[in-house]
């Protein structure tokens, strides 16, 4: 359920990103461009319906992700979970300011907030919320690209498909990105030739705000900035602060033996804990895992030969993909299987370098034979 | 082979921290030439802004004629070299010019000192006189761009090679040559990575047009970014850090990756302090004010005590992780290594602070030519046992087939051997071949390892020579006019050491040819001639002792004519005498190198029985200049090699024998056939004959019709030498069997039709037998071969 929730909320902010991008892309022809074209990239966001469900999908992805970090046994981790990891502790600090201040001045302030004048503001009033900006689209979409290629490559039509797909994974950014400093290099001109800086009209006309309210509301708004900041800061500290108590028992000594047909075998003596995929990976024993230790594809199962403990259960997530692939009951998910103290012995099933699923079934025969 | 890795084993794993002191002192090294520049820098800055009055005064004073006098002057004087330059006439003036010198670089170090607190200040101040703040903030956003699109390639190349490097990782790899090729292809594409990246960060930076200052840090930063990947992926490649198959170096996991990091460390923090170190020089630069050109200097020292103080930790860190948990005491090689190394760098550091650059680039390369000598030979040593031991299936088989062939010779050479039969054509055999492919490869490897270390350290001698040439080469070269008894002695030290390093790696790769050549000869043992290596054994050490002379008399030479003698007239002399001694020895020389050149063909060897022109004999014994040959009867026969045109020797491989038997026409010859196959079994299986016999007794069938009886044949094939007592042992035995089964040799008969009724007396039956007798003797066989022994 979890799984699915963080998929389907993944799907929609990356939509909501990726037309974003795409938008602001248009920057490299000119801004007009990219203004006149943002109806038709907004339109699903900009009504209470779209906006809600945008919201919801932040609050959740976000909740899901500080659940499975609790849920992280160790933090020694494979390159791309740790960028995974990385940005997405820092999407927030980056993200609440933008988001925040552009829905806030749009509701409190009664700003019409249009490229040319976000571009001005990024690039001359506040240079440094525009170097946030770029951050803010790095490591955003980063962090969305390994999500979705995680999730996609365990597509059997990706290995085909893919090749074509990522490239638009680097332009898409790369083009937004260069489409804002085109943005602000015009900017910069436009204010070197004199021309007075743009002014944001009025969002809805038919309100007026006096001086007073506008300073109170630009108060609040920034108050309020902090406060989800501060807010968010706490909650990291509060999910590791937790973390820290689940982890705190000592797990004793584990000995694992790894075994395979390739001819690499390993034994190695490690603090019992995390789970079989993640003690291979922070020992660097190669070990196939197309879904990144998500329980999904079963490329990382093993054939558990002797153990001198009853091994805790499969999970339901675990059961049902070892099901899907009728693996016999000795068969384990090494991604899910966390091993107590003492010693184990596991055979590695599927070679390390397997590129997509519809590797599985010819390495399967071979191995079961 | 295990004599060499005895000695590598147990010192190995700590000569690498060279690697760390290397690039820490080619990190201080480069400070030391952009502190000398720092002057040059900060001069312009210093007279940017002259006020009206200080023009007026100047136009005042050019106008003054003292002051052009003065200024002539001072022009022809710096037409001169520099007092830096100039050579001193006496040791005292010379040390009290570096007196001097010291003196006033430890005035502005304390200047730099007294300053380096205000430093930030400074900069901060230059800074935002050239940028403001809006400004470097949009440089910074625009830099995140530019690593994002490097980044973003790079991601874009990791997703179409990715897996080809993982598969290149996993790759099971089992000699030293798959290992190379492996990693190197891991480094080509790893590199290719970085090239990516390059391309995608430079070549966005290369789209907009920026300003001088935001260009040169933005570019500074890149290339640092670059540089740093560019070394770390050289250390990826040798020290291989994640996966044990690829390492090129004797290091286990742990130490591996902790050398790996401090690489890393060390570069960045080198790159990082040399960085900043020439931005600030470009700040300075274009400083729009009068900055202190101590600045510069403080800059620069602190970011080197930060390099040595990292790189000293980094030493000192590594030395406690690769001595394995064993303490630090005296004793202890890698305390000695690190504190080696420390001194080293620290000592670097200070000959830099004090301004001496050249003495300090000496020191530093000087210091580190030692430990990477050692370090490199280990890595040879390493690098060749690795080679061998998956060589040693192959290894195992060769020394077996070697050590069959030499017992076969040894056999071969024992028996004495006589005269042959002509042997028919038939498909010889050739065991020899394979085994000497499998000996060949065995030595490629033990024969070039002393070699190959010898020109690893000929190399790094160049390499330091010639870094120190580069270093002094302004101060030695520019006054190559002017000899110094100082600039002449280093001269005359590199070219007599490039001499003698030659002639080191010329002798060592004699010698050691010679040398392997000479252990594979096994001498004979008692009661057995000696193997056909003797004359070898005898011609090598003498072959030797030629290069030797030949070598010392070269260096000798070189050495005297870079000290200034004229060898012109010796070199006459010695070709006089050596045309002299040429015609004397024409014919001596000839029959030497006939008799190498017969050795190298493997014409004969000692215990073979040969034939030359009209003289047979078995070789009794070989000197340089003649062969001599005992013939079967006692004669000896001495033959010089000059003489030999050619040669037939009747002892190789194989011999036929055949043999002829006389029958009555009446011979069953069905009989006669199984009889032979059955002698001829049994032959074979007596012992004594069996591992002589290469094909055993056959009947050939009728070979011809005589008047009175036919001729069967038999032939065998035999091991040369061994054919005479076989063919003895198969006359017994056809004897015997055809005894046994009613075959009577046929004798000579002659029939006398006497045409008369009446019985014959014994008189006229004497003189009929008489008649008779002389008609059969008439046709006796010839009589053996006489030189049958």
């Amino acid at each position: 359920m979890a799984r699915k929730l963080r998929i389907f909320t993944g799907l929609i902010l990356f939509a909501f990103i990726a037309g974003h991008l795409i938008n602001m892309a248009l920057g490299v022809i000119s801004l007009q461009w990219v203004e006149n074209s943002r109806p038709y990239f907004m339109f699903i966001w900009a009504n209470p319906v779209g906006g809600n469900i945008l919201l919801i999908s932040i609050v959740l992805h976000m909740v899901l992700g500080m659940h499975a970090l609790y849920l992280r046994n160790t933090l020694k981790m494979s390159a791309y979970d740790l960028v995974q990891f990385l940005s997405a502790v820092l999407i927030m600090p980056l993200l609440i300011p933008h988001a925040w201040g552009v829905v806030g001045s749009m509701t409190l302030l009664n700003f019409q907030l249009t490229f040319p004048y976000m571009i001005q503001f990024f690039w001359i009033e506040t240079p440094l919320e525009g170097l946030r900006q770029v951050l803010l689209v790095v490591v955003i979409w980063v962090h969305a690209c390994i999500g979705m290629f995680t999730w996609l490559r365990l597509r059997s039509w990706w290995p085909t498909v893919g090749p074509y797909i990522y490239p638009l994974a680097v332009a898409i950014p790369v083009l937004a990105l260069l489409g804002f400093a085109e943005g602000g290099n015009r900017a910069v001109e436009l204010m070197r030739s004199g021309i007075a800086p743009i002014v944001p009209g009025p969002a809805d006309p038919s309100i007026q705000l006096d001086r007073e309210t506008f300073f109170q509301n630009f108060a609040f708004l920034d108050t309020v900035k902090w406060y989800l900041l501060y807010g968010y800061g706490a909650i990291v500290a509060g999910v590791m602060f937790a973390r820290f108590l689940r982890l705190r028992k000592n797990r004793g000594i584990l000995k694992i033996h790894f075994r395979n047909s390739w001819g690499n075998e390993r034994s190695l003596v490690t603090k019992a804990g995390p789970t079989l995929l993640e003690i291979a990976i922070a020992n660097d024993i190669p070990h196939a895992n197309l879904c990144r230790g998500r329980g999904r594809c079963g490329t990382c199962r093993v054939r558990v030969d002797t153990a001198d403990q009853t091994l805790p259960p499969p999970s339901e997530l675990e059961q049902a993909t070892l099901t899907r692939l009728e693996c016999p009951p000795d068969m384990r998910l090494a991604c899910q299987l966390k091993p107590e103290q003492g010693s184990i012995d596991v055979e590695q099933l599927i070679e390390p370098d397997i590129e997509d699923l519809n590797q599985t079934d010819i390495v399967e025969v071979a191995v079961v034979q | 082979m295990i004599r060499f890795s005895k000695l590598a084993r147990p010192i190995s794993n700590l000569r690498y921290f060279v690697l760390i002191v290397a690039l820490a002192v080619t990190t201080l090294s480069t400070f030391a030439p952009a502190g000398a520049q720092t002057t040059d820098v900060a001069e312009p800055a210093v007279i940017a802004a002259p006020s009206s009055n200080d023009i007026h005064e100047f136009q005042r004073l050019l106008g003054d004629e003292r002051i052009q006098n003065w200024l002539k002057e001072a022009a022809e004087a710096t037409g001169q070299p520099t007092d830096e330059t100039v050579p001193v006439a006496s040791v005292p003036d010379y040390l009290k010019q570096l007196v001097k010198k010291i003196r006033l670089r430890r005035l502005k170090l304390r200047e730099a000192w007294q300053q380096a607190g205000s430093t930030p200040d400074t900069i901060k101040t230059i800074w935002t006189s050239n940028l403001s703040e809006t400004a470097t903030l949009q440089a910074i956003t625009y830099l995140v761009i530019f690593l994002f699109v490097g980044a973003g390639f790079e991601w874009l190349y990791a997703q179409y090679t990715g897996n080809r490097l993982l598969k290149l990782e996993l790759q099971k790899l089992e000699t030293l040559r798959q290992r190379v090729r492996v990693g190197g292809a891991r480094a080509f594409y790893i590199f290719g990575s970085v090239f990516v990246f390059a391309i995608g960060s430079v070549g966005t930076f290369l789209l907009f047009d920026w300003h001088t200052l935001v260009e040169n840090i933005v570019l500074e930063i890149l290339v640092g970014i670059l540089v740093v990947r560019a070394a770390v992926t050289i250390s990826r490649f040798f020290l291989s850090p994640r996966i044990e198959n690829l390492r090129l170096v004797p290091l286990s996991n742990v130490e591996a990756k902790s050398l790996h990091l401090r690489a890393i460390i060390l570069v960045s923090v080198g790159a990082i302090s040399l960085g900043v170190f020439n931005v600030f020089n470009t700040l300075t630069a274009m400083a729009k004010f009068n900055v202190p050109d101590t600045a510069n200097l403080s800059i620069g020292t602190i970011g080197a005590i930060v390099c040595v103080i990292v790189a000293i930790l980094c030493i000192w860190s590594y030395a406690k992780i690769a001595s394995n948990d064993q303490p630090m005491k005296r004793g202890n090689p890698n305390r000695f290594w690190a504190t080696y190394l420390s001194v080293l760098v620290i000592a670097t550091f200070v000959l830099g602070l004090i301004e001496f650059t050249n003495l300090m680039g000496s020191v530093a390369i000087l210091g580190l030519l030692f430990p990477a000598t050692i370090m490199m030979r280990n890595w040879v040593d390493y690098l060749y046992d690795e080679a061998e031991v998956q060589i040693v299936p192959i290894d195992q088989s060769s020394v077996i087939e070697a050590n069959v062939e030499g017992e076969e010779g040894d056999e071969a050479i024992a028996e004495s051997q006589s005269e042959l039969e002509t042997a028919e054509t038939s498909e010889p055999v050739d065991p020899t071949e394979d085994a000497e492919v499998a000996e060949h490869q065995r030595g490629r490897y033990d024969t070039y390892r002393p070699i190959v270390s010898r020109l690893v350290r000929f190399a790094l001698v160049i390499f330091a020579v010639v870094g120190l040439v580069l270093i002094w080469g302004n101060s030695v070269f520019a006054m190559a006019g002017i000899q110094t008894t100082g600039n002449k002695i280093f001269k005359i030290t590199i070219d007599v050491t490039i001499a003698l390093l030659i002639a080191d790696l010329a002798w060592v790769w004699v010698k050691t040819a010679i040398d392997n050549r000479l252990a594979d000869y096994r001498p004979p043992e008692d009661g057995h001639a000696p193997g056909p290596e003797a004359r070898m054994a005898t011609l090598l050490p003498l072959l030797r002792t030629i290069v030797l002379v030949t070598l010392l008399t070269m260096v000798g030479l070189t050495v005297l004519s870079s000290f200034g003698v004229n060898i012109g007239p010796l070199l006459a002399g010695a070709g006089v005498l050596g045309v002299a001694i040429g015609f004397g020895a024409q014919a001596l020389v000839r029959d030497v190198v006939a008799g190498i050149f017969f050795l190298i063909d493997d014409a004969f060897r000692i215990g073979e029985y040969i034939e030359v022109e009209n003289l047979r004999g078995t070789v009794e014994a070989m000197s340089i200049r003649s062969l001599r040959v005992r013939h079967h009867r006692g004669a000896v026969h001495t033959i010089p090699f000059g003489e030999l045109k050619a040669l037939t020797n009747y002892s190789r491989d194989w011999v036929i024998m055949k043999l002829e038997f006389r029958v009555p026409f009446d011979t069953d010859m069905q009989l006669v056939k199984r009889l032979v196959k059955k002698i001829g079994v049994e032959l074979k299986e007596n012992p004594d004959f069996k591992d002589s016999i290469i094909e055993t007794l056959k009947s050939q069938g009728v070979r011809r019709m005589e008047e009175f009886n036919m001729v069967i044949g038999v032939k065998f094939m035999t091991k040369p030498g061994e054919q005479w007592v076989i063919r003895r042992e198969a006359y017994h035995k056809v004897r015997d069997a055809f005894e046994a089964n009613g075959i009577g040799f046929a004798e000579r008969n002659v029939k006398v039709e006497v045409l008369s009724d009446k019985p014959l007396d014994e008189e006229t039956k004497k003189a009929v037998m008489g008649a008779a007798q002389s008609a059969i003797e008439s046709r006796l066989p010839p009589a053996p071969a006489p030189d049958e022994p």
